[in-house]
């Protein structure tokens, strides 16, 4: 779980200090305000201090999940910055682990000035992009994928998420549901949430299995006593490939399979970290989406998203419940109009949220509609 | 000037050259309506150029109460409040055509205290329930309104810098007298 990130010189920032909660944390702000490099360098913080000292290599990480011109880390140091001045990374995690690095414009490594990991026990996060991956699954997995041009077309989030979702199941379905209530709960959810189930098959062929968990009475062995089973029924072959489900449909189901191969380990896992989730979604699908994510936070996962989206962010507002303990945290990414430099605000009330991008586009179309049907009037 | 107000909200219209409350029921005030079945917009705002009707609704209201306000909730999500917003409009102006007194563009303005996401939404909703429901008529000569809007206090005195809009229960100092 990370607690804290402290970003100087790097990238759009100038000197960004974001604490987040420990439930769930929503990210706003303008194009360009830097949500996607705020949501990546967390996720590389959580990578690299995950993996170990050595084992990870940041410079690698950072270049190929930020992807800046030349791949050449150097170019990751904020425009503008006085040469010889150092970019900095450093992020706090729960249990005290703790990572600190800076580059400069020249270096050609980055340097890790701090590096905590004694208590273990911190898992690697998940990145979920903006594109859908499950239609790419196959492309990028293939071992005739030509891996240079892969690396080429997509930022390490890409590829990292397709080898989390090719790792096998360590034990069968059934029993993960029987061993752990808690999974067993979310994810019979999640299945009849999106009416059916998306499996990897060989040669990363995908398809989704329409169907959903229905309780079935079943003798015991004995046959003496009936009890209750949760069960998958499928709806008989129908079965489809995984491209002729709904996009936004194909995104939960990344969330299913995780779940399933248990990447996505509630309470153990790493951040859940998603740009965007509400791209290529019907809206209809967001209530459930944010449900889903409600329900995942309500079970110990750290989730951290960038939307654009009004109706996402009002559903977090509406569905969130206290009692439950449901947490979220708005944090809105602005650029002050006095110094250029990118500032963030956050608040635990969505109506204190300022500035608040999303609401300024719906009132720039209100300014409009006067403009041209009012002149002005009033004025 | 003319400062009209609905229980908390006023608003200065500090360049009106007339306006009174249009929703009056007591016969023995000025500009008392008088047909009940009728839906009656809140103010009537007259400029020079144009013609403004008025209706305030304020579920942002400090003092709203919990019952009304799901009952405000329900007609909004039910479209029944669209559909009253809609009605208090075509009448409004039907009383005001059998005056003789429509004679500039009209615009309909509505002061709901609720957050902008939802303004552009509801203001979409009620014009597509207005003559002439969005569709062209080749045979109409002139506009039946110029504009349907819905605005929050903000976008409001965002908008309108010469019609201030004022929570009067948000002042530190005694409240103006109602005055039209």
């Amino acid at each position: 779980m990370i607690s804290k990130l402290g970003l100087e010189n790097f990238a759009k920032f100038g000197e960004l200090n974001i604490n987040f909660s420990s439930k769930i944390n929503v990210i706003i702000g303008e194009n360009g305000t830097g949500k996607t490099q705020l949501l990546k360098a967390a996720y590389v913080a959580n990578a690299a201090l995950a993996l170990g000292n050595e084992q990870s290599d940041l410079t690698d990480k950072l270049c190929s999940t930020f992807r800046p011109n030349g791949d050449a880390l150097g170019k990751l140091v904020r425009n503008g910055t006085p040469g010889g001045q150092h970019a900095k990374i450093n992020a706090e995690f729960g249990h005290g682990q703790r990572l600190s690095a800076e580059f400069t414009s020249s270096s050609k490594k980055i340097k890790l000035t701090h590096f905590t990991n004694e208590s273990g026990g911190l898992n690697p996060p998940i990145f979920l992009p903006t594109k859908e991956v499950l239609s790419l699954y196959k492309g990028i997995t293939s071992d005739k994928s030509d891996k240079p041009t892969l690396h080429s077309l997509f930022d390490a989030t890409y590829l990292d998420l397709c080898e989390k979702l090719s790792v096998k199941r360590p034990i069968k379905l059934e029993d993960a549901i029987d061993q752990n209530p808690r999974f067993g709960q979310v994810y019979q959810k999640l299945v009849n949430t999106i009416e059916g189930r998306f499996r990897l098959g060989h040669f990363g062929h995908t398809t989704f299995e329409p169907g959903r968990f229905e309780e079935q009475r079943a003798k015991d062995q004995h046959q003496l006593n009936t009890r209750t089973k949760t069960v998958f029924v499928p709806i008989k072959d129908e079965t489809i490939s995984a491209q002729m489900a709904a996009e936004g449909v194909r995104k939960l189901g990344i969330l299913q399979l995780l779940l399933e191969n248990q990447q996505l380990n509630l309470g153990g896992s790493g951040t859940l970290i998603w740009d965007e989730p509400e791209t290529n979604m019907n809206p209809k699908l967001m209530r459930l989406l944010v449900e889903t994510l409600l329900e995942l936070a309500r079970n110990g996962q750290q989730i951290i998203l960038a939307t654009h989206d009004y109706v996402l962010l009002k559903w977090f507002d509406l569905l969130a419940d206290k009692g439950k303990g449901d947490h979220v945290k708005f944090h809105a990414l602005f650029r002050n109009t006095d110094n250029g430099q990118i500032q963030l605000e956050s608040t635990d009330d969505y109506l204190a949220i300022t500035p608040n991008a999303i609401t300024d586009a719906f009132n720039d179309l209100t300014k409009e509609q006067v403009r041209s049907k009012m002149g002005n009037l009033g004025k | 000037m003319t400062t009209l107000r609905e229980s908390d909200l006023q608003i200065d219209f500090t360049n009106a050259v007339g306006g009174f409350v249009f929703d009056q029921m007591k016969s023995t005030l000025p500009n008392f309506h008088g047909i009940a079945g009728m839906h009656r917009v809140d103010f009537l705002v007259e400029f020079e150029e144009a013609i403004v009707f008025v209706e305030v609704k304020d579920p942002g209201n400090p003092k709203a109460q919990a019952k009304g306000l799901a009952s405000f909730h329900a007609d909004l999500n039910d479209g029944t409040l669209s559909s009253t917003f809609a009605s208090k409009f075509i009448d409004s102006f039907v009383y005001r055509w059998a005056e003789d007194r429509v004679g500039k563009p009209i615009h309909y303005l509505s002061l709901v205290t609720l957050e902008a996401p939802f303004l552009v939404n509801l203001a979409d909703e009620i014009a597509r329930k207005l003559p002439p429901q969005g569709k062209p008529v080749a045979r109409w000569q002139r506009s039946f309104l110029e504009n349907c809007q819905v605005f929050n206090i903000e976008t409001w005195n965002d908008n309108f810098p010469k019609w201030p809009v004022t929570r009067l229960s948000s002042l530190t100092t005694p409240a103006v007298p109602t005055g039209i």
